[in-house]
């Protein structure tokens, strides 16, 4: 071809570009209207210089790989345009994310290498909108998160965070409560014989657990089935006096909320087996009760972290937001 | 969404995002997820304890003003638990980014509580909103240290006294942006909003009830907007010298005649002004080197304003005058100005015919402004055409253009 028409065909050639180098070494061309759209490449232009020609090509963060390299450059693309319109741009943005999550990640991860707040923000915000709603199974799924927590820690995520002091108190408040609970339910026991009286317990159970619950709709009838099997375990446990004072409920939950997998009978948390409360339990009971804190202090303590124990873990393990009574999902419980 | 290869092959990219980007995720999820993602994996099992944001919404737990007291007690008790236990278990309790709080006042205490909690953290956003009837509640009294972080601070339905507003000045050095909603500034003395720092200043629906002017200080201010809201006690704006744009809307009867003149008087810095709800009282300038010039004023925005039962020409007139002292003026919006005007054309006197005086040729000086927008929704009486005309007579050198934008969209 000759030049003049050279100059026809390719009238961008006056335009200005910016080179780009990605960290796999793959260099692109790129608009300088579009790049200075990065905060970060547009700091780099400005105080480095670099960029202006192949040789000097602006070397990327190791975070962006070239795909999220040009998803992010069709995104600045669109968005430095001046004339466009909110709704434009919204809805522009929302076709934008809609991509596989991994890529999502990446793009995120790669915005925010470029300190390019607007499509961080975007892209956080759809990957929230992926997890909510979602049981931490589903998540996981999705994710891949790996599922390495125990089955413990699943249930007692409090269990194996005591360096902090209130909850040491908490878990030898747990063991307080539990050795009080047991050496008046052996009181207890010496007077109702009656499968009835069991039955009652049971009741209360119920109540109790619709109590820290809330809304025990759903989930009343089928506690009751998966408890018959462990009724024995449950009566050290429950046995509590109506929801009248705190503390006394407080006293029946702490007990409550640790809880075991039951094999496939587990429809509603927190159902409870003291044992693995006992065996993590038991370095506490005789660790050293002084804390170093003013008996006032420690009494306040007292009294809001024995509330606060069954009623964190009972949030906790409550996996549904809003309580729409679809409690047969539960992380760790899959049907085994 | 099951993948049909194998785990292995996948690759956990969600967790692999740095902590900063992680919290920035969790920020725009309901606290009670928030929480449960501690169940997701090791990554994430303490992530919940340092995110920067602590957002407590009565509504993630069910809880509006609409549902019976019966179900309100026991999600309320629901609610507090978690609000109280999420407060006390945050780890990060020397600087936080922000702390949110948006409920009923159904018990007192524990709104207190957590008030106090949260600011106990320092944040640097704190965000304050009380719904339903709130039957006068006043912000704990706090520890000074505690606002030395604060950027930007937002309250709805809060009775400020003078604790709060002195501790502004002092204990908020770096307090850019303030939004006051349904704030009732109350006690015994005068007070005053005095912040060196401050950039942005929002009242809406605020009332002054001391019986002293309200007195806002603020060097540093670039945005002003005061809506609505009752001041006859009086409110008085100083130093307004960075002053780059203002907004205020004056309801009637609620700030006095002489009060708005004041306010405009301070206002005369800015760019761009807009002014909502103005009689053409305060607008008349009959001693013309008391008003004061606005020599920036580039863009000038009239809403509602000129109402009153006057003629047009005596309404053009005041305007006139106030445009006689804005040199700069480059852009002027008349928005349902001048007339009143009705959907239900059932009030309209009708005119069958009108007459277009020839103007007695009074031209108001304004050299630079080229742009008069006229937003009219209704026309009935012909009265839009007499203002077009009479505005293209006084303001020859401008050009009109007219926007037909309803209010209340059918």
């Amino acid at each position: 071809m000759s030049e003049s028409e050279l100059a026809v065909i390719k009238p961008e050639a006056l335009k200005a570009y910016i080179w780009l180098q990605c960290f796999d070494g793959s260099i692109q061309q790129v608009d300088e209207e579009v790049a200075i759209f990065c905060p970060m490449i547009c700091r780099e232009i400005v105080k480095n210089g670099t960029g202006s020609s192949k040789n000097h090509a602006i070397t990327l963060p190791q975070r962006v790989n070239p795909a999220s390299l040009s998803l992010i450059l069709d995104y600045c693309r669109f968005h430095q345009v001046t004339g466009r319109s909110n709704k434009e741009r919204k809805s522009f943005d929302e076709k934008f994310v809609r991509i596989e999550t991994e890529r999502l990640c990446e793009l995120t991860s790669a915005a925010d290498s470029l300190q390019l707040k607007p499509l961080v923000d975007l892209t956080s915000r759809a990957l929230a909108r992926i997890i909510e709603g979602k049981t931490p199974e589903e998540i996981r799924d999705i994710f891949h998160l790996p599922d390495d927590l125990t089955e413990e820690e699943k249930l007692e995520p409090l269990k194996n965070i005591n360096d902090d002091p209130r909850i040491r108190l908490l878990n030898r408040l747990y063991a307080k409560k539990r050795k009080e609970l047991q050496e008046r339910h052996e009181r207890q026991k010496l007077k109702d014989v009656q499968v009835q009286k069991e039955q009652k317990d049971e009741r209360s159970l119920d109540e109790l657990l619709c109590f820290i619950n809330g809304d025990g709709g759903s989930g009343g009838g089928k506690a009751t089935k998966s408890k018959k099997k462990n009724k024995r375990r449950k009566d050290h446990a429950k046995n509590p006096p109506k929801a009248d004072s705190e503390p006394a409920n407080a006293e029946g939950a702490a007990c409550v909320v640790p809880c075991k997998v039951d094999s496939s009978n587990v429809s509603r948390l927190p159902c409870q087996n003291p044992d693995i409360q006992d065996d993590v339990e038991y370095p506490f009971e005789d660790a050293d009760l002084d804390d170093g804190l003013d008996p006032a202090m420690k009494e306040e303590l007292d009294r809001e972290v024995e509330d606060f124990a069954r009623r964190l873990n009972s949030v906790w393990n409550d996996s549904h937001i809003g309580g729409n009574g679809s409690v047969q999902r539960f992380p760790g419980f899959n049907h085994r | 969404m099951k993948r049909a290869g194998g785990p292995t092959s996948a690759v956990d990219r969600l967790s692999a995002l740095p902590e900063e980007l992680l919290h920035v995720i969790l920020s725009f999820l309901p606290a009670p997820l928030v929480v449960q993602t501690s169940l997701l994996s090791r990554r994430w099992r303490r992530l919940w304890r340092s995110t920067p944001l602590i957002k407590i919404d009565e509504q993630d737990f069910g809880i509006s003003t609409k549902i019976r007291a019966s179900t309100l007690e026991g999600r309320w008790a629901k609610f507090e638990d978690f609000a109280t236990n999420l407060l006390l278990f945050h780890d990060n309790t020397s600087a936080l980014g922000g702390f949110r709080l948006r409920c009923q006042v159904y018990n007192w205490r524990h709104v207190d509580r957590w008030i106090r909690r949260g600011i106990e953290y320092c944040p640097s956003v704190l965000q304050i909103e009380l719904v339903g009837h709130v039957p006068g509640f006043k912000l704990p009294p706090m520890l000074e240290s505690n606002f030395r972080c604060l950027k930007r601070l937002r309250l709805t339905h809060i009775i400020l006294n003078s604790h709060f507003t002195g501790s502004l000045c002092s204990a908020c050095p770096v307090l850019e942006d303030m939004n006051l909603s349904y704030c009732e500034f109350c006690d015994i003395c005068p007070q005053g909003i005095i912040s060196p720092k401050l950039n942005k200043l929002v009242m809406e629906f605020c009332s002054n009830n001391t019986r002293y002017p309200l007195v806002i200080t603020a060097p540093s201010l670039t945005y002003l907007c005061l809506s609505f809201g009752n001041f006859l006690a009086g409110i008085l704006l100083c130093k307004m010298d960075s002053l780059v744009k203002a907004k205020i809307s004056v309801p009637e009867d609620e700030i006095s005649e002489e009060n708005q003149r004041e306010l405009l008087g301070s206002l005369c810095n800015v760019t761009s002004l807009e002014l909502i709800g103005f009689e053409a009282e305060v607008m008349l300038n009959e001693n013309p080197d008391e008003f004061r010039i606005f020599h920036n004023l580039r863009t000038l925005g009239l809403h509602s304003c000129f109402l009153n039962g006057y003629e047009l020409t005596d309404k053009l007139e005041a305007l006139g005058s106030f445009l006689q002292n804005a040199p700069c003026l480059e852009k002027l919006s008349l928005q349902y100005c001048m007339f009143y005007s009705f959907s239900d054309s059932e009030w309209e006197i009708e005119r069958k015919n009108i007459t277009l005086p020839r103007h007695d040729g009074k031209i108001l000086r304004c050299q630079k402004l080229k742009l008069i927008e006229v937003i009219y929704d209704h026309d009935h009486d012909h009265q839009l055409i007499e203002l077009v005309w009479s505005l293209g007579r006084s303001l020859p050198d401008a050009n009109i253009k007219l926007n037909k934008i309803d209010r209340f969209p059918p």
